[in-house]
């Protein structure tokens, strides 16, 4: 089996790592690089639990073929703040009950992140709309919606 | 395990060199919402693959009367056009309401007209609009107009040595509109049980003087829907015109039975779904909200 070189800028730190071209950028965060937070769930793009951030942007870890972050930067839960110094999103859905079973949450957490960098004040309704594709089977999303406007309700 | 091999040219001459090169071996990658997944659930494992994202084909032109739009233009980026909002409306549309936020921060528009699903949206989108496509192999280029691209479900008419490098359509100008709408299951994050566009130009006397609809999950391709283009050609559009098309347009699809809705739904809500795009295209009363 032929294995590539990538290298790439990991929650702020430079990695490289080798990897067959069949591999998803999910497989490569979990099995390789030992980051556990994005959610093997649906690997179709249905279910949201591997959501991480790429280029900025929201993206299904399990629809990104693991070649194609060759150079570019990946952020997961794990690079979003720290047990002394939470980020106001990890803050919010602590305090607000956001996470039940906590399967989603960090999904969740980088959907919502996505959404708030692009959109520090959203309306209920954007919310909504910024986690459309991420699956809760436990709150009933009305938690978590309340997590996200309290979140961006603290940073301003 | 298969020997797979992984290509990620900067310039669009090496992408064509190596797809005539392997040919059919060869998988093109673009967003990969469509092959990753294939290739997750071990529908499709790729001989070779073929990443187009590093290509110069994520842009959105307008030149000389024509938006020219690179085939990697991913979703979220058509859906936040302003140039799209303004002249191809029903495509930023769709395109903007595809699925959810992570997937329309990967899937591209040529992706998903190549992927050629009988119910796309974005693809029914831009049919309805009268797009056209360029296809570019190492012998040069041809332009296919869509209604001429698709040929079955998950099939068209690329050559495996071609790469679909980009999308063409006409800009609604002065009198003209396009609209887009879907019936799913659900609001978000669901595959349309219906769906339609209409683009309608209306002459100085509200008479119709260009026309162009299409359906999709109603055949085994997306469908332009001719015989009601004809119609209206040249009429009035009232609430007449508007359901004899409709009608038109439950009659000329070939919807089938399957999980998301079935032949007599499909037939039933067309008629209201074209009639809803034909006038929201055309900027009449009751049109649809957004």
């Amino acid at each position: 089996m032929i294995k590539y070189p990538i290298t790439f800028t990991l929650n702020g730190q430079r990695v490289s790592v080798e990897a067959p071209a069949t591999i998803n950028l999910l497989t490569l965060l979990r099995d390789y690089l030992n980051i556990t937070s994005p959610k093997f769930g649906c690997e179709q793009g249905n279910c949201g639990a591997c959501t991480v951030i790429l280029d900025g942007e929201a993206v299904n870890s399990c629809l990104v073929l693991a070649l194609t972050v060759d150079s570019r930067a990946v952020t997961t839960i794990e690079g979003l703040g720290t047990p002394e110094n939470p980020h106001p999103l990890q803050v919010a859905f602590t305090e607000r009950y956001g996470a039940q079973c906590g399967f989603c949450t960090p999904g969740m957490i980088m959907a919502s992140k996505a959404l708030l960098d692009k959109n520090p004040h959203p309306t209920r309704e954007e919310v909504v709309e910024g986690i459309v594709g991420n699956i809760c089977r436990c709150t009933g999303y009305n938690k978590i919606i309340e997590s996200v406007l309290a979140a961006a309700e603290t940073a301003k | 395990m298969k020997n797979v091999k992984y290509f990620a040219p900067a310039t669009l001459s090496e992408a064509l060199q190596l797809l005539e090169e392997y040919g059919p071996d060869i998988s093109v990658l673009a967003g990969g919402t469509d092959l990753v997944r294939d290739m997750n659930l071990e529908f499709k494992i790729p001989q070779n693959i073929l990443w187009i994202g590093r290509l110069p084909l994520e842009y959105i032109k307008e030149e000389a009367d024509l938006l020219q739009i690179g085939a990697a233009t991913r979703m979220q980026t058509a859906g936040s056009s302003s140039v799209l909002k303004a002249k191809a409306a029903a495509l930023a549309r769709a395109a903007g309401k595809m699925a959810s936020p992570p997937v329309r921060s990967l899937a591209t528009l040529a992706g998903n007209l190549c992927t050629a699903s009988p119910a796309a949206d974005p693809g029914c989108a831009m049919l309805g609009l009268g797009a056209e496509v360029v296809l570019s192999s190492t012998k040069g280029e041809r332009v296919v107009p869509l209604d001429q691209f698709f040929i079955g479900p998950n099939e068209t008419v690329r050559r495996p040595d071609e790469l679909l490098t980009e999308i063409r359509v006409k800009p609604t100008g002065e009198g003209e509109g396009s609209s887009y709408l879907k019936i799913g299951r659900r609001q978000a994050m669901t595959l349309a049980v219906i769906n339609a566009t209409s683009r309608v130009k209306l002459d100085g006397a509200g008479n119709v003087q260009a026309v162009s609809i299409a359906v999709g999950a109603a055949a085994p391709t997306l469908l332009r829907i001719r015989p009601a283009e004809a119609m209206l050609a040249g009429q009035p559009l009232t609430e007449d015109t508007i359901r004899e098309a409709g009608e038109i347009v439950a009659r000329e699809i070939r919807p089938i039975d399957d999980v998301h809705g079935t032949i007599w739904y499909r037939r039933k809500t067309v008629r209201v779904l074209v009639a809803r795009t034909l006038r929201e295209a055309a900027k009449l009363n009751g049109g649809s909200k957004s």
